[in-house]
């Protein structure tokens, strides 16, 4: 160390405790173009989940006759696949499962994880050190490669997808509210409900779980991107939605064997998951800046 | 009505040298007890002991009295029942005793929920408040009695848009709702200016001839006390070494640590 002048330090802003009239601004949701395009995409990947089979213009799993890998036209903007079923169709009904089953994921994962981290945040001691001991052990296997055991060991189907994909993806959350939990549980506003005599049951309640939603709710929308090319990717690999019904990944895989012949079969059917995951995250990002600043 | 009995307090592992040494205190009610002591001699902790929240520290030996019964005795749920009730305590940071996101108004509510059976209000809140209007009309009442304007627009600030002087003012007028025999001020001018200390000095005054509690206030400033304590106790290194009335011990100081706090007081 030399003697030199100090920089001054950088530190976060501290709210002032004066009576002031209007809290600072902060930035908006959609403040650059990038974001607002992410969030209008995250909307129709949303919406197609929850009417898209009920839209569709096509049946998506009878032929129509002509259309056997037919490339895009007006009728049918993504055009047909190997048995002549309208892809467009495939797409908007395959987000039912594509997107409706990563949602699902999302939400048991961040269910158990909450409840988890909210014990051992709360709880302390050897209550914690336990769990988070078993939080680890279930971090040592890698997301997809632990999927694709479960999967395999089950067989493929919606339902063991998402056991599947639920049993890896509730760490993170455990992690991130335990953290949260353990910080505000030793502050003054929470010593003040206990000098009250509210159980910790109520401090959960009112002000740890609270404490972490804002942060949970990032975690999410960056986890439903992550879920939604982990399920994509499971179909692709076999283990997802059986055929004929449709599904992303499911549909990726059919149009595999025609990059060569039909160029829209294999690469349209794919733009969904991207656009969709990389919405999710954009999303996720636009959040965070906004409400969670403190979050990973 | 309150008696602490040789109460020794230290971490769990006992090779450390205790935080509260062998304390001794006692309390009348309508009496406002002066706890005195700089900073580190264990002021809070005593405090935190009175309400069983001592943890991680353990209490190795000694009794609290509340009206004839031991404390350290009680179980957790027994303790619990009695927290905010029979022993109300307000902190030492007022800008931090309340929850950033949630408006005052909503935990306002939750502290009255909390206490709905206990709560009474004070003459002077009954006087200026517009009875009848169920719990906002009393929360209301309560804020005005705080000299808090236009409580109805309050209620949907967040405690970073009050200024400390109305927290303190207001966690005041909280703790002393349900009518706690015993009220503990945990050095509850410290980070406040002059004249807004004096506005909560008066509150306290009149919170306690209104209710008749007994109150013991905490504090690093022999002038706060000498201005509302009947009696005061000095804290040094964890040890009561001097306590009696006010004016005896700030007149003829027979210690040596509060002859030195005598002495550097600004009057
Ligand atoms: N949980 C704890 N573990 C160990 N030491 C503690 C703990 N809490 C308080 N102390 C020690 O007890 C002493 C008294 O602290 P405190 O009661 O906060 O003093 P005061 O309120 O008079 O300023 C300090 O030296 C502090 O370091
Ligand atoms: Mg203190």
């Amino acid at each position: 160390m030399t003697d030199g002048p100090v920089p001054p330090a950088r530190m976060p802003p501290v709210p002032p405790y004066g009576n002031r009239r209007r809290r600072p601004r902060r930035p908006g949701l959609v403040s650059n173009p990038i974001a607002a395009i992410a969030w209008v995409l995250a909307a129709a990947a949303l919406l197609a989940a929850a009417i898209g089979p009920a839209v569709v213009p096509h049946d998506p799993l009878s032929p129509i006759a002509g259309l056997r890998l037919a490339p895009p036209s007006w009728a049918h903007p993504m055009g047909g696949d190997h048995l002549g079923r309208d892809l467009l169709s495939r797409t908007l009904a395959g987000a039912r499962v594509s997107v409706g089953m990563a949602i699902a994921v999302v939400l048991v994962s961040a269910a158990v994880g909450v409840a988890i981290g909210l014990i051992a945040g709360a709880c302390g001691g050897w209550v914690d050190d336990a769990v988070m001991r078993l939080t680890d052990t279930f971090f040592a296997f890698p997301e997809m490669i632990a999927a694709l055991t479960v999967a395999g060991l089950l067989g493929g189907g919606g339902g063991h997808m998402l056991l599947a994909l639920g049993v890896v993806g509730w760490m993170r959350y455990a992690r991130l509210v335990r953290g949260i939990t353990l910080s505000v549980r030793e502050r003054e506003h929470v010593q003040l409900a206990r000098l009250n005599g509210v159980g910790w049951v109520g401090i959960v309640r009112r002000h740890l779980l609270p404490a972490s939603i804002a942060a949970v709710i990032v975690m999410m929308t960056a986890h439903l991107s992550r879920s939604i090319l982990a399920i994509s990717g499971l179909g692709f690999l076999g283990f997802g939605v059986q055929p004929p019904n449709p599904e992303w990944g499911t549909i990726l895989l059919e149009g595999r064997s025609y990059i060569l012949t039909a160029w829209h079969y294999a690469i349209l059917p794919g733009l969904p998951i991207v656009l969709s995951a990389l919405a999710f995250n954009l999303v996720g990002d636009s959040l965070r800046d906004r409400y969670a600043r403190t979050a990973p | 009505m309150l008696e602490v009995e040789g109460l020794t307090v230290a971490p769990p592992a006992g090779h450390d040298p205790p935080i509260l040494n062998d304390v001794s205190l006692a309390l009348a009610p309508g009496q406002v007890v002066g706890l005195v002591g700089e900073s580190g001699s264990g002021k809070s902790t005593l405090a935190r002991c009175l309400l069983r929240l001592e943890a991680p520290l353990c209490i190795h030996a000694g009794r609290i009295l509340l009206n004839g019964r031991d404390l350290v005795g009680l179980s957790r749920g027994e303790m619990r029942r009695l927290r905010g009730r029979q022993i109300a305590m307000v902190q030492q940071d007022p800008a931090a005793a309340l929850d950033p996101i949630f408006t005052l108004g909503s935990q306002l509510r939750e502290f009255a929920d909390t206490h709905a059976r206990d709560l009474v209000d004070a003459p002077s809140e009954r006087a200026n408040g517009r009875n009848g209007q169920g719990l906002e009309g009393r929360i209301d009442a309560l804020l005005a009695g705080v000299g808090i304007d236009r409580p109805g627009r309050r209620h949907r600030q967040f405690p970073h848009q009050w200024s400390r002087g109305m927290l303190q003012r207001t966690l005041l007028a909280m703790a002393a709702w349900p009518a706690p025999p015993l009220l503990i001020l945990d050095e509850p001018t410290a980070s406040l200016d002059p004249p807004i200390a004096d506005r909560l000095l008066l509150d306290l005054q009149q919170t306690v001839t209104e209710r008749r509690l007994a109150v013991l206030l905490i504090t690093h400033d022999l002038a706060v006390a000498a201005q509302v304590c009947q009696s005061i106790a000095v804290l040094y290194r964890g040890r009561i070494v001097e306590s009696g009335a006010a004016r005896t011990i700030l007149s003829n100081p027979s210690h040596d640590y509060t002859r030195a706090l005598v002495a550097s007081a600004d009057w």
